[in-house]
């Protein structure tokens, strides 16, 4: 039972924002994010939104492949602490990595590894096949360049790879009222090329 | 409470198992009650609200399922003919049926106006659906967009129907809380009830069997007590318990037996011992033992006594052939009788005898010497009177021979003075001397007579003779016949007056006889003195024999009565243990119900956990319908144009797997808390089950009281063998009755003694005898010389 219910009601929280941009992801939106990506003024950014301890993230669509569920991981030896192992997704040999550890995260005592989600990273910015782990896998979000916060990003250090915070509106449901909330954008590339998997593929 | 106690024992014992039986079934019968009301809660839960959240979710499911077949109508066209012809008809008759079955259900005023709102808003989206169908087989796919988009009337329709099955299934689990609310209220105060009454029982059970155990121990103990004081002899307690049971009775008796034995039979023993004969008791009945051995105590003691004052009378009369008659005592009393009876005997035969031998001695009649045997002092005075026939026999042998020879002039002769004693050769040597002085002088006196008879008067007696004595007297008689013949008449004075002495002596020995007689009869009249001290001292052995056999067999006859109502007592406290065990049956029988209706709880319970796994295979789906939605989205996004539909889709199934999983965390909740319910029944169901036990413990209780009965019971019975070992202890008055006869033998040595003391008498007596003898000697020489001389004057 324990297992349903600490997912249960995060869902919740991210119930009304799945319910509200159902209509937001009609059609026509995505026709015109997808054409005026290069060409509008209007920039809008496509991202997956994931959480990390009580914290909601953000990486680019593009950046991802797929989001699969948590398998047993194999551990390698004399590596990072941040490298958890590696996984056999179909056949393919995955390197997993701990986002919450690569971030300094504190891990929370109630956090199962089981209901953790893996976000394959799309091949095209890594060397090998390479997976984050991370609580759990929000949403596929659209949102308005104008709703991104990069300067409060520039005073941060370098190596955390911030590149900005969205402001999301969120309707509550009780008080009828807007509110925002913010989720953390940052660069997995960046992230990826501090490791020997990123700078792997810059240098290919 | 003094009504308890005149109730008979077996009357006491079942009353109090019955109000034992009564609080028993009253505990049970108030939780099977509450038992019963938790169960309907329990059943209006299930009937009223489980199923219908049941059907509910059903219906969101259907309806879900409905909403997702438009978008595969749409985007699918292959699949439409399927979906229009089986699928929807499918799903729309079971959302029908579900619902029907839902209004049928016992429905709240909320209820059935969100029913309402379920009815108006599923029709309208009905048609709006069926209208996106239409559109849909058109190819229009304008109106189709338009119909998804939002705020229109089709998501309008659809958001308020999904709301209102929302609010059904909320107000359903809101009703569920309450009917669990109320059934936990219930079970609470339907425990409380069964705590109290339970402790109440309990309490009421201990006190009463407390009660009624001392109401039964404690009169017997106070009756043991009375019947070891009354071993011991004390005779002054009452136990006076005012009650009417079987106890009470036996108290009543022991007191009454108790009076008896006081005033009645010790006080007449009393009586007895301080002299008074007098004594008058009534036997009670024909079978009474101790009156009638009374009487006749008093009866042999009266005649012992009767006989006893003649014989002493008797023998201080000297009737010394006077006798009781034995045969009319018995035992001891008949020894003793014959006794004193064969003392008189023994005394009286040798004393006739000897008063008829001094009798013949003293009249000259020398009797033959005495032949029979006599034993200890009584053969002296055999042997000392057959010696003095002896001595006399010598002694007128003697006489005889010299008195032949002086007749016959042969003065020589001469008896042997030897072969007397005493007195008696004195005699003979008297006589012999006589004859010496005399045969001189009567030589001289035949020479001078012999000259006289020549003639010869002038003969004289010659000068050289010595004439001593009265042989002077003799010269001279001769010299002058009548001056001799006046003094031989002188001489016979004299000798008469030596005569009148010795009768004088003679009178003398016979008042000294008398007086010896006269010591004989007092010795006898203390011989009867001390035959009537020996007498007392066996009246107390026979007393003291008497006391003991009646005091033994009193305690015997008691403590076979104590010993049948310690019987009484065991049947009793055995009836009362089987029907406690009988009870304790009927305590087993409830704990098997209500472990039944645990059974019944722990199915509903294992059903509720069969829910629980459908419903987390429920979420796991949820979770990679999900999964499989965000990739879907990822793709679609990825796909740019190419996925634009198929981004609405995934978005669509998203929504779908996030609401299925929300609706599934609902029923997890509801299950969560009807688990708890079913986990407070089955805590109920316990602490009926520890009620029963605790009824069963204090059953336990009882049976333990009973056995502490049995246990009083068997000291009751150790206490009566203390009785018979007390009447052990009356053994020792055997040895009193010992004592008693070692006095009698000391008595019967007096009466000996006193018996040598008249054999002294007796001798005393045969000495005068033997001095009268001596006189008579000396009276018969006296008349020997008186003869001789007148016979000299005549020669």
């Amino acid at each position: 039972m324990g297992k349903s219910v600490r997912p249960a009601r995060e869902e919740e929280v991210s119930s009304p924002p799945g319910t509200t941009p159902e209509g937001e992801i009609s059609p026509g939106r995505i026709d015109r994010s997808s054409g005026g990506d290069k060409n509008s003024g209007k920039e809008l950014l496509q991202v997956v939104e994931f959480l990390l301890g009580r914290e909601r993230y953000a990486v680019d669509l593009f950046d991802v492949k797929e989001v699969v569920e948590y398998t047993t991981i194999t551990k390698l030896p004399n590596t990072a602490s941040y490298m958890r192992g590696i996984i056999d997704l179909r056949g393919e040999i995955t390197t997993i990595i701990d986002l919450k550890e690569r971030l300094r995260i504190p891990t929370g005592p109630d956090i199962d590894e089981e209901n953790c989600r893996i976000i394959v990273l799309d091949e095209k910015i890594t060397k090998a096949k390479t997976g984050i782990m991370v609580d759990d896998v929000l949403s596929v979000s659209t949102f308005d360049r104008n709703d991104i916060d990069s300067t409060s990003a520039a005073d941060v250090d370098d190596d955390s790879a911030i590149l900005g915070i969205i402001k999301k509106k969120v309707k509550e449901k009780e008080k009828e009222q807007e509110k925002n909330e913010l989720i953390i954008w940052i660069d997995v590339k960046h992230l990826l090329r501090d490791m020997d998997i990123g700078e792997g593929m810059t240098a290919a | 409470m003094s009504f308890i106690d005149d109730m008979k024992i077996g009357k006491k014992l079942i009353g109090g198992f019955l109000i034992m039986v009564i609080i028993l079934v009253a505990v049970a019968a108030v939780g099977y009650i509450n038992m019963g009301v938790l169960d309907a809660g329990d059943t209006a839960l299930y009937e009223d609200r489980t199923v219908p959240i049941g059907q509910l979710g059903n219906v969101d499911a259907d309806f879900q399922h409905i909403r997702a077949e438009a978008y595969r109508y749409i985007y699918v066209p292959a699949s439409r003919e399927t979906i229009k012809g089986t699928t929807l008809p499918e799903l729309r008759a079971n959302i029908r049926k579900n619902m029907d079955a839902y209004h049928a259900t016992d429905l709240t005023t909320a209820e059935e106006k969100v029913l309402a709102d379920f009815d108006m808003n599923y029709a309208a989206f009905s048609t709006q659906y069926d209208a996106l169908i239409a559109a849909a087989d058109k190819n229009d796919m304008k109106s189709v967009d338009a119909a998804l988009s939002a705020d229109s009337p089709l998501i309008t329709a659809r958001t308020a129907t999904v709301k209102a099955l929302d609010d059904m299934i909320t107000i359903n689990i809101d009703e569920a809380k309450k009917i669990a609310d109320a059934n936990t209220a219930l079970y609470n105060s339907s425990s409380m009830m069964m705590i109290i009454a339970t402790i109440v029982g309990v309490i009421i059970a201990i006190a009463l069997a407390l009660y009624l155990s001392r109401s039964i121990t404690r009169p017997l103990d106070q009756a043991v007590k009375n019947l070891q004081e009354m071993g011991n002899g004390h005779l002054g307690n009452r136990l006076k318990l005012n009650r009417k049971d079987e106890i009470g009775e036996m108290a009543a008796t022991m007191d009454q037996f108790s009076e008896d034995l006081q005033v009645q039979v010790v006080g007449t023993m009393k009586k007895i011992a301080a002299g008074d004969l007098t004594a008058n008791v009534k036997a009670k009945d024909s079978q009474d033992e101790i009156t009638p051995a009374l009487i006749q105590m008093t009866d042999a003691i009266n005649r012992l006594v009767a006989d006893a004052g003649v014989l002493s009378k008797a023998a201080v009369e000297g009737k010394l052939d006077t006798r009781a008659d034995a045969s009319k005592h018995q035992g001891d009393y008949r020894k003793v009788v014959e006794g004193v009876n064969a003392m008189l005997d023994a005394v009286i035969g040798p004393l006739n005898v000897a008063a008829e031998y001094v009798d013949r001695i003293s009249k000259g009649d020398i009797p033959a010497k005495i032949t029979d045997q006599y034993h200890g002092d009584f053969n002296e005075i055999k042997n000392n009177l057959n010696n003095c026939i002896d001595n006399l026999n010598a002694l007128v042998a003697d006489a005889g021979v010299l008195s032949n020879a002086a007749v016959e002039g042969k003065l020589d002769t001469r008896a042997d003075a030897s072969k007397h004693q005493g007195d008696y050769r004195k005699v003979v040597e008297g006589v012999n001397d006589t004859l010496d002085a005399v045969i001189g002088p009567v030589n001289e006196t035949m020479k001078i007579c012999n000259k006289y008879a020549a003639g010869d008067f002038t003969a004289r007696w010659p000068s050289g003779l010595t004439t001593p004595g009265d042989f002077q007297k003799l010269k001279e008689a001769l010299d002058n016949i009548g001056i001799q013949v006046s003094k031989a008449l002188i001489a016979i004075n004299q000798q008469v007056t030596d005569l009148a002495a010795g009768a004088e002596e003679a009178n003398a020995s016979v008042e000294e006889v008398s007086a010896g007689a006269g010591q004989v009869a007092k010795n006898s009249s203390e011989v009867s003195v001390n035959a009537e001290k020996s007498m007392t001292g066996i009246e107390q052995v026979q007393k003291a024999m008497e006391d003991l056999s009646r005091t033994i067999q009193e305690v015997a006859t008691r403590a076979d009565g104590t010993a049948k109502l310690v019987q009484d007592t065991t049947v009793y406290s055995r009836e009362g243990m089987d029907r406690a065990k009988k009870t304790e049956i009927g305590m087993q029988g409830i704990t098997r119900s209500s472990n039944d209706v645990n059974q019944i709880i722990l199915e509903i319970k294992g059903q509720m956990d069969r829910i629980s796994e459908i419903v987390n295979l429920i979420t796991d789906l949820a979770n990679q319908t999900n999964l499989l939605a965000l990739n879907a989205a990822i793709e679609a996004a990825r796909a740019g144009d190419a996925g634009r539909g198929f981004a609405v889709v995934a978005t669509e199934v998203k929504s779908l797997a996030v609401e299925s999983r929300a609706s599934a965390d609902k029923i997890s909740e509801m299950i969560n808390s009807l688990q708890n319910q079913t986990n407070n029944a089955v805590d109920a169901v316990t602490a009926a089950n520890t009620g029963v036990k605790e009824g069963s413990a204090a059953l336990d209780e009882t049976l333990a009281s009973f056995n502490k009965i049995v246990s009083a019971i068997d000291q009751i019975s150790n206490n009566v063998s203390e009785v018979a070992a007390a009447s052990e202890e009356q053994a020792a008055s055997v040895e009193e009755v010992t004592a008693s006869i070692s006095e009698v033998n000391g008595l019967m040595q007096n009466t000996v003694k006193e018996a040598t003391d008249a054999a002294a008498a007796s001798e005393e007596s045969s000495a005068a005898i033997d001095q009268i003898s001596k006189v008579i000697g000396n009276v018969n020489t006296i008349v020997d010389k008186v003869t001789k001389e007148v016979s000299q004057f005549r020669c």
